[in-house]
């Protein structure tokens, strides 16, 4: 039956009478020949394994209402229906593409600028993680990197919480980030544009996993500095006192440099000045040869806006406060969110009120995406940017109404804000269809009601009507019934998990048990379940169940309230806490 | 402290053997082995010369002054961290942090744009934690780049990465990845790399080492302003 829903729910997204979405080449074809100088050029630089060359659609042609039939010609890359995540699109020849599954077991990035196709993809089911990088406008050459392996040390899991020295709550601003790539003359990239494109779009995919809501861009240019002394934290002290970066990173109004370091130029993989958000002179380095290896850049980014390793494992004696909060998190899988060194990351920053594959990336006190939203607003205002920034935020309403606000850098009197919507990310000419409204804050009604479609939202910021700055921002459907309807092709409705696992504050006594709960109980308590009628816990007033990360996906919910073991009321109530 | 002294005790037995032939030599007189011991003396001669060459390395080698002084400061400072030693699967390091004993781990590599020098990490790490259980990297003496040809030296220590004579050398407090802070050589200490030995072949290495460090931040007691490391041996490979 369930295979049935599956089939019948792909057919209406099957694009298979275009050509497969990725169509691999037959190892035999001349195009490996013809491209063996620039796939020895990536295989010398990194150790790759499973190398082919394929043909990768423009998803932006594929795509309806918000979701890809996502189509392989090699039996090794199972066919999926995806659902649109995040885009940016200029033309056919510039866009940025990201889409995920709807079990979330797999998900891509494709870009598309000037020398072809770049991006990566990654089947967690098979923990799979593939990279593309163009060889033409046509074709790209895809492949993995060789799992070298984090350092294992012993783990000892104990749960004593620290006492914070800053915070991690979610009350920091949304602020826009430039990135500065300085490439020295020992290093000779394969496609600086496409690297680093890749690497920028798992920072940004990092950001979306974790909901964090800054932007990010970036530029590269070249260093004179070639004075490498074989150790890391030595090498990213002396950039740091290298005029030229300083001088380059004000010239490029860069908030922070990232310096691509020769293959093999010390042990680590790479490394960062401090941990943030410290100094203007926030410095991150990472060898070229591991550019692809554990998110190494993203980890190196997570310190600058204040990320550590673990609780506690930081000297007390730092020049600044740090938060142990901004930790990394252990998930049951083997892996770590990406400020761990130990175990194969995850593309996530640790996070409580946040799931991969059904496990909660953080706990209260290991939550490096708090502390991320808190201190990108700092990062951001490290130096001034030579573009006018423009960002949304979206805020539901009580009544499910959306709120929309403008953020910019420069706030001129004399700005236009026009808004509008659509499900394909395209906003092209001069008036793109579906306006929703003009105005820096606008509250409109929800253009889309269904959980499983995702839209997006398109601002233009105007001056004496020529266009100035736009900013586009994907928002799922549904905002008041994220939890009422299944997704994608056979998959179960999605509840909230019975339990809230390791959390500090709910105990699991105070969970699940109902029925002792209720004939012991002699004053009011509030009993909370799904729409089917699960208990999810016991509480003894409202205000704790908003705040214990327990309603982290949106939608319906039903609350008893129970006096004297009498059910005195039951309310249906509606969460919107995102 | 490492003996080296035994490395030259075969040289000895070998004055030995060659005393005895030149005696039997002397009772069994004839031209030709006139002949044969005008030869035996030429050569000896030659050997001889080598033999005083390498007594006198000996010489100054056993004299403790001739690299590596001995340590004659006194410090008083306490609270300071002493990192634990790691794994030490390559190789340790033992010596005197200011005035307490510590041990390290010690890392060989080539240096990355040329492959006839190395470098030498001695690394310490943050104590086991209670909260993670996770050792990190937290204290790194950084030596490079020694040319794999040189068997044997004395080398002074600078912090200058371009000196053309010197050794450069940093001391770094780190927490794996993350700079915390950074110490300059000390240029008023005694500051000194001996390479006692280094085979480029097997990768061995002994070598000693004085150097002291002065930084512009401190977090006092546990990072203090000046690290003075003394008596320092190293040994790698074996």
């Amino acid at each position: 039956m369930s295979l049935l829903i599956s089939i019948s729910a792909f057919s209406q997204y099957d694009n298979s009478s275009q050509g497969a979405f990725i169509e691999f080449v037959e190892n035999n074809s001349e195009l490996y020949t013809g491209y063996s100088e620039k796939i020895s050029k990536i295989t010398e630089t990194r150790q790759v394994k499973n190398l082919r060359i394929a043909r990768i659609r423009n998803p932006f042609e594929r795509q309806i209402d918000g979701k890809l039939s996502f189509t392989s010609n090699s039996t090794s890359l199972k066919s999926r229906l995806l659902r649109v995540r995040q885009v940016k699109y200029t033309s056919k020849d510039k866009y940025y593409w990201h889409g995920k599954s709807y079990d979330n077991q797999f998900d891509i990035t494709i870009i598309k600028n000037s020398t072809g196709i770049c991006g990566y993809y990654e089947d967690h089911e098979d923990d799979i993680s593939v990279t593309f990088i163009p060889l033409d406008s046509i074709y790209s050459v895809l492949f993995e990197v060789e799992d070298i392996g984090l350092q294992c040390g012993n783990q000892n899991e104990t749960e004593e919480i620290l006492p914070l020295t800053e915070t991690c709550d979610d009350e920091g601003c949304i602020g826009h980030i430039d990135i500065l790539f300085l490439i020295p003359p020992a290093v000779n990239m394969v496609d600086p544009i496409s690297e680093f494109s890749i690497i920028m779009s798992q920072l940004e995919a990092a950001f979306k996993n974790s909901n964090i809501k800054h932007t990010v861009s970036f530029n590269y240019t070249y260093t004179t500095f070639n004075n490498w002394s074989g150790f890391c934290v030595t090498d990213v002290t002396n950039l740091s006192l290298y005029p030229e970066v300083s001088n380059l990173q004000n010239q490029y109004g860069a908030d922070i440099v990232v310096v691509v370091a020769p293959n093999n130029a010390f042990s680590w993989f790479g490394c960062v000045k401090d941990i943030g958000p410290n100094t203007p002179s926030s410095i991150a380095l990472f060898r070229y040869d591991q550019i692809f290896t554990e998110y190494v850049f993203v980890h190196e980014i997570g310190h600058i806006f204040g990320g550590i390793h673990y609780n506690g494992s930081f000297p007390p004696q730092q020049s600044h406060l740090h938060a142990d909060c901004a930790s990394s998190h252990e998930i049951p899988i083997n892996k770590e969110t990406l400020m761990g060194v130990q175990k194969k990351r995850i593309l996530h920053f640790s996070d409580p009120n946040i799931q991969y594959l059904g496990n909660y990336t953080g706990l209260i006190d290991r939550n490096n995406a708090g502390r991320i939203r808190n201190t990108g607003c700092k990062v951001s205002n490290f130096t001034q940017s030579n573009n006018l920034n423009t960002n949304i935020q979206i805020t539901p309403t009580q009544d499910c109404q959306l709120m929309l606000e403008k953020i910019v850098d420069d706030d001129n009197p004399n700005y236009q804000y026009i808004w509008y919507w659509n499900t394909s990310g395209i906003f092209l000419g001069p008036n793109p269809n579906n306006l929703l409204g003009q105005g820096a804050l606008i509250t409109i009604t929800e253009p889309v009601v269904d959980p499983c479609v995702t839209y997006f939202i398109h601002l233009r910021v105007t001056l004496n009507g020529n266009i100035v700055a736009l900013a586009t921002v994907s928002q799922d459907g549904g905002i008041c019934t994220e939890n009422v309807q299944p997704c994608g092709h056979g998959n179960p409705v999605f509840f909230m998990p019975i339990k809230v696992e390791n959390s500090k504050q709910l105990s699991l006594s105070q969970i699940y048990d109902t029925e002792n709960r209720i004939n012991e109980t002699k004053i009011s308590e509030y009993h909370l379940y799904n729409i089917l009628g699960q208990p999810l816990g016991v509480f003894k007033n409202k205000g704790e169940i908003s705040t214990l990360g327990i309603t982290s996906h949106n939608g319906i919910y039903i609350l008893c309230t129970i006096t004297d073991n009498i059910i005195v009321k039951t309310e249906k109530i509606i969460f919107i806490n995102k | 402290m490492y003996d080296y002294r035994q490395h030259y005790s075969k040289n000895r037995e070998n004055n030995f053997y060659k005393q005895i032939i030149l005696n039997h030599m002397m009772r069994t007189w004839n031209i030709t082995r006139i002949l044969f011991l005008l030869l035996i003396i030429l050569v000896m001669a030659v050997s001889c010369r080598k033999e005083n060459n390498a007594i006198e390395e000996i010489d100054q080698l056993e004299d403790e002054t001739y690299c590596i002084k001995p340590d004659t400061q006194k410090d008083t400072i306490t609270g300071f961290y002493v990192f634990e030693k790691g794994k030490q699967e390559f190789g340790f390091a033992k010596g005197i942090k200011i005035n307490q004993p510590f041990e390290a781990s010690v890392f060989l590599r080539d240096m990355w744009n040329d492959n006839s020098k190395f470098t030498i990490s001695i690394i310490g790490y943050w104590s086991m934690l209670p909260q993670n259980g996770h050792s990190a990297e937290a204290e790194s003496i950084n030596i490079g780049s020694l040319k794999k040809d040189t068997m044997k030296s004395c080398n002074d220590l600078t912090f200058n990465l371009n000196s053309p004579d010197s050794t450069f050398i940093t001391y770094n407090v780190v927490n794996d990845d993350v700079h915390v802070l950074s110490y300059k050589l000390d240029l008023s200490g005694h500051n000194k790399l001996e390479i006692i030995s280094y085979n480029k072949e097997t990768n061995r290495l002994k070598a000693k080492l004085s150097a002291s460090f002065v930084t512009d931040k401190e977090f006092p007691p546990l990072l203090p302003k000046k690290v003075r490391f003394s008596d320092v041996y190293i040994e790698h490979g074996y």
